[in-house]
């Protein structure tokens, strides 16, 4: 119990750091904002590290566990803990809630309300991911997702997609994407109630939104249930996780974003559709997932090469890398589907990695589209003399994004395909093929932007303070070091996902 | 003392010397520093491949030899889950007489090339990034060559393709540079899916990546079926890809762009090697398939054949050489496909390749050197008559040129024509075709080498540039590749009984693959492969002394109306570029159109009208009652997604039959 106050804070730091922010903080005065900000992220990151080296994967199933009653007649309660698949994403959360601070210091307008926004939003991400109550669940959800509207509505820039005539106006962009993550909201918070109202029947002694208490119901014995609501689920948060068809608010969405918030997008906010896939919809719905994965395993593959397709026609940089965010997606939804271990761990490897990664490319096209005023790789062209430091990143990003041994998209990938064979061996040589498109978008838009003549239109300068390399630098350490020593988060998740595999076979 | 435990510096160094130059940049640059670090690192790399080289070799003359040394460590380990293989990954390396002889190649001919490139990379603006490229090269190759599994393989495989891939846009300015260098990187990709899916069903038939560990399985039981010759083939795909074999080969030629000393380590000694070396390091899966060595077989000669044809025609001296390189490479391929009687020839062709056609490369970046404000300064129609003006070039390349022409005594005479003999000796289905093909391609390789020599050095014209010998870091190289290029072939076998007393160092080293894989060693002299090997040299270099020795003289013929057609063929490059570039416009940027459109207009499109049309509704019924456009849109949103569930759950019936 008494470690709990680790994951209680980590929590609410940035909850906290709004509220001082809103509070205090005067008009005008973007200082005291970014501070608090900043300190806010620092504790969350350090909080996640410990969090995340002090999970003991032998250990019982559910760790740094809280339980507070707090609507006890409706069986609500403040319940957190985490196990070895939401350690790791405890880490991302916590590399990436900073590196997005830091990065929303380019911010300059209307910094105080800004920072309340992307704080609110960092808050309800790391709620996703550590409560252990369903009702709270959909309480974070909603506070990561209402948020991002202002964030793209009012901070956010107008994109063009390519074989659209008109220009993609931000506010446009932010009402597709609320509407969007509303929409699986609603088929979340329906499915919720109806696991709530059954579970009675599903042998437990009372109604109750308590995941753990969930766990030990029986939903099977409603023959039903499981075969008709884990499809709902699944497409709820596919919806949040970039799922074809329910994928295009996500062009549009993350590349209206500013910076900072499409790093969160990407990196997190996907990430807790794949999340509450596996923790609701596999974990609860066991024998539904049985029957209906190897369907998602489908699309899941026109995910990896519709995404790869698409993001070969883009020219606009946020573009580019939103659709290889459908493709690489497509990946994690592949090693869900397979339902065996390697499959499981390349998924969740997949999560972490594409968080990691594309946050960072996300990083560099804001830089370059701040620097030059435009993310058209058709006007872009020989940046590399004039911004080496960018274009190193760049290609390492790419690099890591289309699966480059020594980085950790390749674990990511390998382990997936491992586990695809395992499962079915035409959509793992399909899934394969995306291989060479990601290869091929990703190294052409290198070209485009960095390589080529000198553009004398363009007149970037490359000037980095040295605290502003920081992030992409440490983006780029993560990859480095978790494609080198990948044992660091499988060792830490295998138990977990064991167990949640267990209970797709039947098994214990 | 085990200090042969040390092994795992061999790649670790000139990683340090990698990770040293990036982050000592900022002091490096503008200075020949990176450059010592580079080679003093590579040396001691050099060093250490001697002594486990020299280890093995004495290993294997004592009686305690007791197979392969390997040393791993665990990098991923996923428990057997409910019946499935558990998964266990290692990386680890592995040292025996094929990947000790391959590092101390690669050491020895990469810190050479390292020395050449102080002398021409000099005053290029990225002389720091240059060499920290190179030595991770070096590592990457190194680790590819050392690893004892599938995977470390595969890790050292794309890191070598990615070294590529930066070396070739190493000047990025040019953009046929930029467009080279993603061909490079997307072609070879191409092969490795192929490799990376053998991989896989490797592992879940056999449980392991190991090398070691699967060539003692009983690997007929375990591969049933089409995966016996399919596994194989998968594997193939990848050397297909890494040593330009056909139909993968239009990557190398473009490849070119690069900087020389970078054509000659990777796109030629190294690199497109290691292709070939995969063959060999996982050839007990193809020994077990006849199918598979058929393919393989026919491959290689193909591609030697096809690549000289176009090698004939080039009046770029890099193409020559890149389509030679292609050319000899189809060579070694061969030399493994036409069964274990060819296996030690094909390594030997790959070690004396190494030092004669780095050796070429070099000599045409000295060449090149007086000429490098001309446009391309490769360009043979700028040649001529250069014998005088640089004598150091002249004789070594010409020693370059006798060895990779099969002159008797010369390298390439007993790895070259061994390896065509041994397609004669084999007992292959069409062995005798293969065997034809390739003596055929050995007369036109010398009549292409000798065109680009006689083209370049000989003949009367006075060149129009101050041309002056190249600087003596430069020199060196050549002169100690040079030396190899002759001797290296005296390593060589004892059939040939002309012998010194080192004459049967290969096939002795090679002793445990001889046995593995029941090569039979004949003693005895085969004197007529070596005349016919003489005699298509002598042939072949006629033919272009009567052609090319005094400049053009017969350029009318080519109008002939028999030659016009293959001229135009061979220029060309057999249309593989246009056909590829077919392939990608139907399958990469065709289908990304629709996709795209797809996207936008169904997809979204419904979307969108859905919501233009909730809009109208909203607006009209605002006036009977209040409300937000979003709420309607979100209800109508739902019946569509139940609608569409509906069809798909519908849909679900029909599609579990597949599962």
């Amino acid at each position: 119990m008494d470690r709990a106050i680790f994951l209680n804070a980590f929590l609410f730091s940035p909850l906290a750091a709004a509220l001082l922010i809103l509070l205090f903080c005067p008009k005008g005065n973007p200082v005291f904002a970014r501070t608090a900000a900043l300190l806010s992220g620092i504790f969350g990151f350090v909080l996640s590290i410990y969090i995340f080296t002090h999970y003991d994967p032998g250990g019982s199933q559910f760790q740094f566990q809280a339980n507070a009653n707090w609507l006890p007649a409706l069986g609500i309660g403040y319940h957190i803990g985490i196990d070895g698949i939401s350690a790791v994403m405890v880490l991302l959360t916590g590399i990436l809630n900073l590196a997005a601070i830091l990065t929303s210091f380019a911010i300059k307008d209307r910094v105080k309300e800004y920072f309340i926004f992307l704080l609110l939003v960092e808050a309800g991400v790391a709620g996703c991911f550590v409560t252990l109550d369903l009702f709270f669940f959909i309480v974070f959800y909603e506070l990561a997702s209402i948020p991002m509207y202002f964030l793209i509505g009012m901070w956010g820039s107008d994109g063009q997609q390519a074989s659209r005539k008109w220009v993609t106006k931000k506010e446009f962009s932010a009402l597709k994407l609320i509407l969007y993550l509303q929409l699986g909201g609603a088929f979340i918070l329906v499915s919720f109630f109806v696991l709530y109202f059954f579970s009675v029947k599903a042998g437990l002694p009372h109604r109750t939104f308590d995941f753990v208490e969930l766990l030990h119901a029986h939903f099977s014995r409603i023959p039903e249930l499981p075969k008709i609501l884990f499809p709902v689920l699944f497409i709820a948060f596919g919806i949040e996780a970039g799922l074809v068809p329910f994928h295009t608010w996500l062009p549009d969405g993350h590349s209206a974003a500013p910076t900072a918030v499409s790093m969160l997008l990407a990196g997190v906010l996907l990430k807790m559709g794949a999340y509450g896939i596996i923790r609701f919809a596999c974990e609860l719905l066991p024998s539904g997932a049985k029957l209906w994965l190897p369907l998602f395993a489908v699309i899941a593959v026109i995910n990896i090469l519709y995404g790869a397709y698409c993001a070969l026609k883009q020219y606009d940089i946020k573009y580019i890398i939103a659709y290889s965010s459908v493709s690489h997606m497509g990946i994690v939804f592949l090693g869900l589907a397979t339902q065996n271990i390697m499959g499981w761990t390349g998924a969740l490897f997949q999560m972490f990695s594409h968080g990691i990664i594309t946050a960072l490319l996300f990083m560099i096209a804001g830089t370059i589209y701040e620097k030059t005023h435009t993310r058209n790789i058709l006007k872009l062209g020989g940046l590399a003399a004039k911004m080496p430091f960018l274009a190193v990143t760049f290609v390492l990003g790419g690099l890591a994004s289309l699966g480059l041994p020594g980085m950790s998209g390749f674990v990511a990938e390998f382990l997936t395909f491992m586990g695809t064979f395992g499962f079915e061996r035409i959509l793992m040589i399909l899934g394969l093929l995306g291989l060479i498109l990601t290869a091929l978008y990703i190294l052409l838009a290198v070209r485009k932007i960095f390589f080529g003549a000198d553009n004398p239109s363009l007149n970037p300068e490359d000037a980095h303070a040295w605290w502003e390399k920081i992030p992409a630098a440490a983006l780029i350490a993560c990859t480095l070091l978790f494609g080198i020593v990948p044992g660091v988060i499988t060792s830490i998740s295998q138990n977990s996902l064991i167990s949640v595999i267990h209970l797709m076979k039947g098994i214990g | 003392m085990d200090w042969i435990k040390f092994a795992y510096l061999i790649p670790l160094l000139p990683l340090a010397a990698f990770l040293l130059i990036v982050f000592g940049f900022r002091f490096f640059k503008g200075s020949r520093i990176s450059s010592y670090v580079s080679i003093l690192f590579n040396t001691a790399s050099f060093v250490l491949s001697c002594f486990v080289f020299l280890k093995i070799l004495n290993l294997e003359h004592t009686d305690s030899y007791s197979g392969p040394i390997q040393f791993s460590l665990s990098w991923i380990h996923l428990h057997s889950v409910s019946g499935i293989i558990p998964l266990h990954l290692q990386i680890g390396i592995l040292l025996d007489p094929l990947s000790a002889i391959m590092a101390l190649m690669v050491t020895f001919v990469s810190t050479l090339i390292m020395i050449y490139s102080i002398g021409y990379m000099e005053g290029d603006p990225g002389f720091s990034t240059f060499f920290s490229y190179m030595s991770l090269f070096v590592m990457a190759m190194l680790t590819l060559t050392l690893s004892n599994n599938f995977l470390l393989t595969f890790a050292g495989w794309e890191l070598v393709g990615l070294c590529s891939y930066l070396l070739i846009g190493f000047w990025y300015k040019k953009p046929s540079a930029a467009k080279a260098a993603i061909k490079a990187f997307v072609v070879t990709r191409t092969g490795d899916v192929g490799f990376l899916i053998g991989m896989i069903i490797l592992y879940w038939k056999t449980g392991t990546f190991n090398f070691i560990q699967i060539s003692h399985l009983n690997l007929p039981a375990l591969l049933s079926g089409w995966l016996l010759w399919g596994i194989p083939l998968l594997i193939f795909c990848g050397a297909v890809g890494k040593s330009a074999q056909f139909p993968l080969h239009v990557w190398l030629p473009d490849a070119m762009e690069g900087p020389t000393p970078v054509s000659a380590l990777i796109h030629a000694a190294t690199m497109v090697a290691a292709g070939v070396y995969l063959v060999a390091r996982t050839y007990f899966l193809f020994v077990i398939s006849p199918t598979a060595l058929l393919v393989v077989a026919w491959i290689g000669v193909f591609t030697a054949f096809m690549a000289a044809t176009m090698a004939l025609v080039q009046w770029d001296i890099k193409r020559v050489l890149a389509y030679s390189t292609i050319s000899q490479l189809g060579y070694m391929m061969l030399g493994l496909g036409v069964g274990p009687i060819g296996f030690v020839f094909a390594i030997f062709l790959l070690l004396t390749h190494a030092f004669f056609k780095a050796l070429l490369f070099l000599g045409a970046g000295s060449v090149s050197h007086p000429f490098h404000e001309e446009e391309n300064p490769f360009d043979m129609h700028h040649y001529g008559g250069l014998k005088k003006k640089m004598p150091h070039t002249y004789w070594t390349f010409l020693f370059a040129t006798l060895a990779i022409t099969g002159c008797p005594l010369f390298a390439g005479f007993f790895s070259k024509d061994a390896v065509i003999d041994s397609a004669f000796q084999s007992r292959i289905l069409t062995h005798n075709l293969l065997w034809g093909l390739a003596l055929f391609t050995a007369f036109l390789t010398s009549a292409y080498m000798f065109r680009m020599f006689f083209l370049t050095f000989h003949g009367t014209k006075e060149p129009e540039h101050q041309v002056h010998e190249s600087p003596w870091v430069m020199i060196l190289p050549l002169m100690i590749l040079a030396v190899f290029s002759l001797i290296g072939g005296w390593f060589g076998f004892s059939w040939y009984r002309l012998h010194l007393p080192w004459h049967d160092w290969i096939e002795r080293f090679m002793n445990p693959y001889v046995q593995l894989y029941h090569i039979p060693v004949s003693h005895t002299i085969d004197w007529m492969g070596m005349g016919l090997g003489t005699f298509v040299f002598l042939a072949g270099f006629f033919t272009a002394w009567v052609l090319y020795s005094k400049g053009l003289r017969f350029a009318s013929a080519l109008e002939n109306p028999i030659i016009k057609p293959f001229h135009q063929l061979f220029v060309q490059k057999w249309y593989m570029d246009e056909f590829w570039g077919l392939i990608l416009s139907l399958f990469g940027f065709g289908l990304s159109s629709i996709a795209s459109w797809i996207d936008t207009n169904l997809f979204d499109g419904t979307v969108r009208g859905i919501g233009m049309g909730t809009g109208g509704i909203g607006l009209k019924i605002r006036s009977i009652q209040t409300g937000f456009v979003q709420q309607y849109a979100f209800i109508i949103y739902l019946a569509v997604l139940i609608l569409i569930i509906f069809v798909v759950s519908g849909g679900y019936l029909w599609t579990a039959r597949f599962f």
